[in-house]
């Protein structure tokens, strides 16, 4: 929420701290909160929704944190409410969408001057525009307080008794935008006389809006069921100041005060004058008095806070603390919806209190150390083993594009997605070989590499998604093996004997293993001129008849690291060009220093080089080295590759007196 | 060396597996790959004598020095998965063979075994579940009813024909899968980790499959001084460097008090705060929700991603690399 911090300044008159520091106190014993200039935005969490959006909420806040005082904003004494005001009547049939509805009806209204001064800048400092005085001062106390309200045009409402219901089919509403909407099933509508005159909680309509040339006042000041609000709002794509107070939760017993305050500002900047007050509130709010035991504290912190600290954190944020009596008698103050029990009074307290205080205590030691689940530790045996192999490990994610079949293992339909983030991919995979495909598709050109360094071969595990039988009602889900091998050495039998034979079991489940070579289609559709061969294991039903691997447990002086970790170097995006560069020097040249004089002269274009050729004859040694060109930021033209390897040529030739072949 | 013939490779072959046999530790059976399989080893060298044979002949010993080879390579990844577990208590990777070069795991992968074996050390239980779970354990059971507002603004990715289901959004459905179904009772400390899901825009740190990690201690006395000390110890070992944790205050439905752990170390820019996760004290309700009376026992959880771990420890900038299957990034680790 965005907040001005001259305002909250106004309300806590004896706040000196800056607008960091506030930002920062915030931050560290409420919500995260930032300071720009003199405007604060907090991030409330959802709990603080109901007292904490809103200038007066913060106030609070900060008052408790800085043991100051709130200066209470004027507010009018109101009438007492009647049945009827001038023949306005409220007639609600179902209390359980509208806990409280309250209006008042306020005359003479003059309504065709600007707002203050001071209540366009607070409004322009709450991110709100100005739109007449009347409607200003509604979204002002919505920002002061945080309840919203409606005013009406009373001379343009169709009829006298006012009412709130679910819509009827097709409705329709007209904004003062000009947007017209139909009402969602089960949305509510506020009606005069039953014709809809508002999407309550949310907006009201353009015929009984109020204008510069209104006399008479019906305001409303109600409370709505949050769900309803929050529903309604999403299914029409709206989000108002208003819904989104609603839509979190309000207390009913807000809706005095916010009217008292609401008169008080109509009276003294349009000259309203009040004719009187109905209000439907057939269940008032009690106060919820919750048993508290004040060692909880202690309990949960782990850090003693005595009972006078505690009565005054509570006592500070307005709770009425009775601690005559085991346990304590706490009583939150109404707006307070998220105080229900224990736990949230030892949250207000120790939160106001420091959550850095809380001291360090170690766990005390296991009564055991549990056998970890055999899936697991076969699962890393699995992957060790690959590794040693030369294969890479590939995580992707588990979502199938929609024009996919299902080629192998089960042909049973896929499970779908409702709400996919990509519509085309929206099925969960039935199996890890199609996204290894895409994965060999892209990495193409480093497979055709000569580099030692280039992949063979990928693998992944992770699991697939059908409909059958399985730990969830309706869904088989399943662990899946999958690698794509490339190249003519690349052998599936072999790696899966070696799999079987690292879980002592022996092969003979063919519905197990799916391995094969892929077509000469593939191979072009992928654009690998090498041979591929691709295998998948279902590894779940391997564990099933595998025993259980041994596992010793780690002690924590054994974890220290024993390398550092390596680190990400950004790689290019554009295509390497490679060249190879053969040449004869003398016996005793290092074939390290001919990689030194190579990598310097090759700079900056030189992006690797590899040795792969060294032999000695007739006392000269023969060197060959692969090199790689490329960088970061475009793909470079052969001229540029010519210039840079004739560059490290020559430095071959003058520095080694190489004899390139 | 011996002229190559069928007879001397079986000597040989016969004179490696029983120095295999002898091998009990694993600088012996490196020892052993090196005299043997490598590439001056003594079976490659043999058959290199493969030229000065007469062509007919080639092929018969050609096939039997391949097999014997890889009947050696076979009883050597066993045994080496035997006996080369570490101090660490799990399988190392063995050199590789041949002197071929060595895959790589994922970097989520060493992530996430640097994080088991620290909570292994600590007694965690560490226990798995389905990625698309009950919509009971997802959301009601962590105290998010129909109408919570918390269960709206999650991101979920939901299944046609399964209204019951979701794909799970956290990884705390492993609570009450654990617990309801795994009849776990407490004084328990449990370890669980996973690909978790959220439908919501993408960008450099947010990737609609992500994986998360998370514990939960559950007895009649851990409290938040033990969360300190736990996520001081994981932190500080994982990045292998002294760390600094603060708590802020935030909110979970499952948790109350609710927090936000921050880190600081050498490896945070500019000694910043890091947040890292979010954690509390389990609410009551979670506790009977899992049949676990609160009256008598109370209960820790943190949760956090694995994805950011990966990225701190490996200075990665952007999560969708994690996922993109691209060879220059995965072969970096």
């Amino acid at each position: 929420m965005k907040l001005s911090y001259n305002w909250l300044k106004d309300l806590v008159p004896g706040l000196t701290a800056s607008p960091a520091d506030v930002a920062e106190k915030l931050t560290m014993h409420s919500f995260e909160t930032t300071a720009k200039g003199k405007s604060l935005e907090a991030d409330i969490t959802p709990n603080r929704a109901h007292d904490t959006l809103s200038h007066l909420g913060i106030a609070r806040e900060i008052a408790a944190l800085y043991e100051l005082s709130v200066q209470e904003p004027a507010f009018a004494s109101l009438p007492a409410a009647q049945t009827e005001v001038d023949g306005f009547t409220i007639a609600i049939d179902d209390a359980s969408h509208t806990p409280r509805y309250l209006n008042v009806l306020l005359q003479s209204v003059n309504n065709n001057k600007p707002s203050p001064h001071w209540l366009k800048t607070r409004l322009d400092a709450g991110g709100v525009r100005p739109v007449n005085t009347v409607v200003d001062i509604t979204n002002y106390v919505l920002l002061e307080t945080g309840q919203p309200s409606h005013a009406f045009d009373a001379d343009r409402l169709p009829g006298k008794t006012m009412s709130v219901r679910e819509a009827a089919p097709n409705e329709r509403l007209t904004f003062l935008s000009g947007e017209a909407i139909t009402v969602p099933p089960s949305g509510l509508v506020v009606t005069s006389g039953d014709n809809p005159v508002a999407l309550a909680g949310i907006m009201g309509a353009s015929d009984s809006a109020v204008t510069p040339q209104t006399r008479t006042l019906l305001l409303e000041v109600a409370n709505f069921h949050p769900f309803t609000i929050r529903q309604t709002a999403d299914t029409l794509n709206l989000r108002t100041e208003a819904s989104i107070r609603f839509g979190r939760g309000l207390s009913p017993a807000q809706v005095a005060p916010a009217a008292a305050r609401l008169v008080y500002l109509l009276q003294t900047i349009v000259g309203a004058q009040v004719l009187g007050v109905t209000d439907h509130y057939p269940r008032p709010a009690r106060p919820n008095v919750i048993a508290f035991n004040p060692a909880s504290v202690a309990a949960v912190a782990g850090v003693s806070v005595t009972s006078q600290q505690i009565r005054q954190a509570l006592s500070s944020l307005r709770l009425i603390v009775d601690d005559t009596t085991t346990p304590w008698q706490i009583t939150p103050p109404p707006e307070r919806l998220d105080l229900t029990g224990e736990h949230d009074l030892v949250e207000e307290v120790i939160r106001l209190h420091d959550l850095n205080d809380i001291p360090t205590q170690a766990l005390s030691a296991p009564v055991s150390y549990p056998p970890q689940p055999a899936a697991a530790l076969w699962r890393a045996i699995i992957r060790n083993l690959l590794v040693t192999r030369g294969l890479t490990e590939t995580y992707n994610v588990p979502f199938a594009p929609s024009n996919l079949v299902s080629q192998h293992f089960d042909t049973a339909q896929p499970i779908t997605l409702s709400n996919p983030l990509d519509p085309a991919q929206c099925y969960l995979r039935t199996s890890l070989l199609p996204s290894l495909m895409a994965n060999l598709r892209k990495n193409k050109d480093d497979f055709h590499r000569q580099f030692s360094t280039q992949t063979k071969a990928l693998f992944e595990i992770g699991h697939v998604y059908q409909r059958g039988q399985g730990l969830v009602p309706g869904i088989r889900e399943e662990e899946h093996l999958a690698a794509v091998l490339v190249g003519e050495a690349a052998d599936a039998t072999d790696l899966i004997a070696a799999i079987y034979s690292a879980f002592s079991l022996t092969q003979d489940d063919d519905d197990i293993i799916w391995a094969g070579p892929f077509s000469d289609a593939v191979r072009t559709r992928l654009k690998y001129r090498v041979p591929l061969t691709a295998l998948e294991i279902n590894l779940d039903r391997l564990y099933k008849r595998a025993g259980h691997p041994p596992f010793k447990v780690p002690t924590l002086d054994s974890l220290a690291q024993a390398s550092p970790a390596p680190r990400y170097c950004e790689f290019s995006r554009y295509p390497g060009i490679l060249r190879d560069i053969s040449f004869v020097v003398d016996a005793n040249q290092s074939a390290e220093q001919a990689q030194t004089i190579i990598e310097k002269a090759g700079t900056p274009l030189l992006a690797a080089v590899e040795l792969f050729d060294q032999f000695n004859q007739a006392g000269k040694t023969s060197l060959a080295f692969h090199l790689e060109y490329q960088t970061l930021d475009r793909t470079l033209t052969s001229a540029e590759v010519n210039t840079a390897h004739n560059r490290i040529i020559e430095a071959l030739q003058t520095e080694i007196k190489a004899h390139i072949k | 060396m011996a002229p190559l013939t069928i007879d001397t490779l079986r000597e040989l072959g016969n004179q490696a597996e029983a120095d295999l046999g002898e091998v009990s530790d694993a600088a012996a059976l490196e020892a052993w790959r090196v005299r043997y399989l490598g590439r001056r080893g003594q079976i490659p060298q043999l058959l290199r004598q493969i030229k000065n044979l007469p062509v007919g002949e080639r092929k018969k010993i050609g096939q039997a020095g391949n097999a014997l080879r890889k009947e050696l390579e076979k009883t050597y990844d066993k045994l080496g998965i035997i006996i080369k577990t570490d101090a660490k208590g799990l399988p190392a990777i063995a050199p590789a063979e041949g002197g071929a070069a060595a895959g790589h795991l994922h970097p989520l992968t060493q992530a996430l075994r640097r994080a088991q074996e620290i909570f292994a050390a600590l007694g965690f239980q560490f226990v798995e579940g389905p990625h698309i779970e009950k919509a009971v354990y997802n959301f009601d059971n962590l105290n998010m009813p129909p109408e919570h507002p918390a269960r709206a603004d999650t991101d979920t990715f939901y299944l046609k024909d399964f209204p019951n289901l979701v794909l799970r959004t956290h990884v705390s459905t492993l609570q009450s899968r654990a617990v309801l179904e795994g009849n776990l009772q407490p004084p328990f400390r449990i370890f669980y980790y996973g690909p978790t899901f959220r439908c919501e825009k993408e960008d450099a740190t947010h990737s609609s499959v992500f994986h998360q990690y998370e514990f939960m201690v559950v007895n009649e006395t851990v409290n938040l001084s033990h969360l300190k000390s736990i996520v001081q110890t994981f932190y500080s070992l994982f990045f292998d460097k002294d760390v600094a944790i603060r708590f802020r205050p935030s909110y979970f439905p499952f948790v109350e008090p609710g927090l936000e752990v921050d880190m600081r170390n050498s490896v945070t820019k500019k000694n910043a705060w890091l947040e890292m996760a979010g954690a509390g004290q389990v609410h009551p309700t979670v506790l009977e929700n899992l049949g676990i009376d609160p009256a008598k026992y109370q209960g820790i959880a943190l949760g956090g991603g694995l994805d950011r771990l990966a990225m701190l420890l490996h200075n990665i900038p952007d999560i969708r690399l994690l996922y993109s299957g691209n060879s220059r990034f995965l072969t970096q680790f």
